[in-house]
């Protein structure tokens, strides 16, 4: 096999990486080749491997490191490459396609619920506060206008001071009720990501 | 039979090679491979992260009607290859409590 052979198929088989990495890497080695004198693609092969051992060490070094574990943010590009690995972990993962796909569409349906349902529960909520505070405030606002017919001003104040309090109790219910649904779609995410890679681990053992 | 290089050991090596002088990978290679047996598949990625740490950068040198990729050391990298230094240090009299090198072999039959 010629050089130029060799380096094409070492271009194929770095096709996952982004054109840059791959030109990149392939460059490094031609230019190895040229300073090493090695003129043909036996010569290549004897001193780096074939071009698929070469490919796969290169692209092992690029494969998902546990970003996870050393707890800090992974970059947008390396979050793409774990969903496709993730996407393609589930989607290899061995049971029939049938299945798969009624088993993602269930949990999608029940992801829409419990979305739907949390957030009709926090735009009540939401919705109850604000009602109280701007109610409130409006109504004592109200009968400080009607200081003619005091009896009237007195409930009005009195009726918005009773709706501020039902707002400024419900606000730390409120705080506290987001937090919680974020904290449990947060949790969720990460059993599921934790799930499937054990799942993935399984299958690239194989 | 070789005994596998840690990464460390590894950024080490390549960094000490640099900090000596700037050089391209082939030649960085060779003057690896005089000394000890590694391969060019391996050496590539570890120039990868040592360039993406920023322990080193790189620059072109036309060359034959091409361009040379040279790699240089960084402060960062000097910092870097200082520590490695220590902690090889360390490592290597802890193996050699258990595993004496050459000349105190004779020592530690005569203590035997």
């Amino acid at each position: 096999m010629s050089s130029e052979a060799y380096f094409q198929a070492l271009m194929q088989i770095l096709s996952p990486l982004t054109s840059d990495e791959r030109a990149e890497a392939v460059a490094f080695f031609q230019d190895y080749a040229e300073d090493g004198g090695l003129t043909d693609g036996d010569a290549i092969t004897k001193a780096l491997g074939t071009p698929q051992q070469l490919g796969r060490q290169i692209l092992a070094d690029y494969a998902i490191k546990s970003s996870t574990a050393s707890g800090s943010a992974a970059s947008p590009k390396a979050n793409a490459r774990q969903i496709k690995t993730i996407v393609l972990a589930i989607l290899s993962a061995p049971m029939t396609v049938p299945v798969a796909i009624a088993l993602f569409v269930i949990v999608l349906a029940l992801l829409i619920v419990i979305a739907a349902v949390s957030l009709a529960i926090l735009l009540v909520l939401a919705g109850a506060t604000g009602l109280g505070l701007g109610v409130g405030a409006f109504s004592i606002f109200a009968g400080l206008f009607l200081l003619a017919h005091p009896m009237v001003a007195l409930s009005y104040v009195g009726l918005g001071i009773a709706a501020i309090g039902v707002g400024l109790f419900l606000i730390p219910l409120l705080k506290w009720t987001t937090q919680g649904m974020f904290n449990v779609v947060a949790r969720f995410f990460r059993w599921i990501y934790r799930h499937i890679r054990k799942q993935h681990l399984e299958v690239t053992q194989l | 039979m070789s005994m596998p290089l840690s990464a460390e050991l590894l950024d080490g090596i390549v960094l000490a090679v640099l900090k000596k002088s700037d050089a391209y990978g082939y030649a960085l290679t060779q003057q690896i491979q005089a000394v000890i047996s590694i391969s060019p598949s391996t050496l590539y990625p570890v120039l990868r992260r040592l360039k993406a740490q920023g322990a080193l950068t790189t620059y072109d040198q036309p060359y034959e009607g091409r361009n040379r990729r040279y790699y240089r050391i960084t402060p960062v990298g000097t910092k870097l290859l200082q520590e490695t230094e220590t902690n090889w240090q360390t490592f290597k009299q802890q193996i050699e409590h258990f595993l004496p090198d050459a000349g105190n072999q004779a020592k530690e039959e005569k203590r035997l």
